[in-house]
């Protein structure tokens, strides 16, 4: 994706739910059974991509650009996660380098939030597919 | 076989109804509706748009060809307490993708619809997709300052 800004890959997006095998990566549905999408950006700060899950009910597909195409992950939100050895965020983290860590965690794993504003403590990330 | 939803089944009841209205000259013959099939709500933000501002689309496939048969794309707005509809593009009618405005004061439709494009073929269901995400999804600013002032 040659022009990295929101509007294009939102754009970029909508051409991509005409695709069956786009569609099918979107595994995340909410309560209500949609399937709520949340376009982020690698320079994001990791709390305004919370921000956002919190405001579509706490799970969302998450399309990330890179390169010509786009990555998605599945996030979920989670309350209390006493577990000591997942790794924390901090304020400073990037949506670009939180996603990055959860590819070299082999695809999934599972993070705290603590100090970040999001109304959850914790949640957990899955790499669902590329598509370009 | 995948087993139509809904939508695919409105489609279908629509299609009896309506074929009979189209010059037989200006008609397009949808595909079998057992071959179609439904897809979920996908809800995403409008780009630089507040959380109070959201678009749901849903569409029919002809899953052979993966064809766009139907679609809805419909912009919603948080305001006291429930999402209000602001505007909606659709291909419901068989013969046209055309547009809704909605009043804030009183939540019905507001004027009439506005035409973006004759469905004569299905690829114009296809056009009329992208006309939609157009108008609805790039002017979402516009549609949501209007549904305020009515």
């Amino acid at each position: 994706m040659s022009d990295l800004n929101r509007a294009n890959v939102t754009r970029f997006v909508y051409e991509q739910l005409r695709n069956r095998s786009f569609r099918s990566k979107l595994k995340v549905t909410s309560s209500e059974g949609a399937t709520p999408i949340v376009v982020a950006l690698p320079s994001d700060p990791t709390s305004t991509l919370l921000s956002e899950l919190d405001a579509v009910g706490g799970a969302a597909n998450v399309v990330l650009p890179v390169g010509d195409g786009v990555l998605i992950f599945g996030m979920h939100q989670a309350d209390g996660d006493d577990t000591e050895d997942i790794p924390t965020l901090t304020e400073r983290c990037t949506v670009g380098v939180f996603l990055a860590r959860v590819v070299s965690d082999g695809g999934r794993g599972r993070y705290k939030f603590r100090g970040l504003g999001s109304d959850h403590e914790s949640g957990r990330a899955e790499l669902l597919g590329l598509a370009s | 076989m995948p087993k139509p939803g809904k939508a695919a089944q409105s489609h279908r009841d629509k299609h009896v109804v309506d074929m009979s209205k189209i010059p037989p000259e200006d008609r397009w013959i949808p595909p079998d509706p057992e071959e179609c099939e439904e897809t979920a709500d996908y809800t995403m933000r409008p780009s630089e748009a507040p959380s109070t501002e959201r678009i749901k689309v849903r569409m029919v496939d002809h899953v052979p060809t993966s064809a766009l048969v139907d679609f809805a794309i419909v912009h919603e707005t948080f305001h006291k307490g429930k999402w209000r509809l602001v505007a909606k593009a659709d291909s419901s009618h068989d013969d046209e993708v055309h547009i809704h405005q909605y009043s804030r004061r009183t939540g019905q439709q507001y004027g009439g619809t506005e035409q973006l494009i004759p469905i004569k073929a299905i690829e114009d269901v296809d056009a009329g997709y992208y006309l939609a995400y157009e108008r609805i999804v790039e002017n979402w600013a516009a549609n949501r300052a209007r549904w305020n002032d009515v």
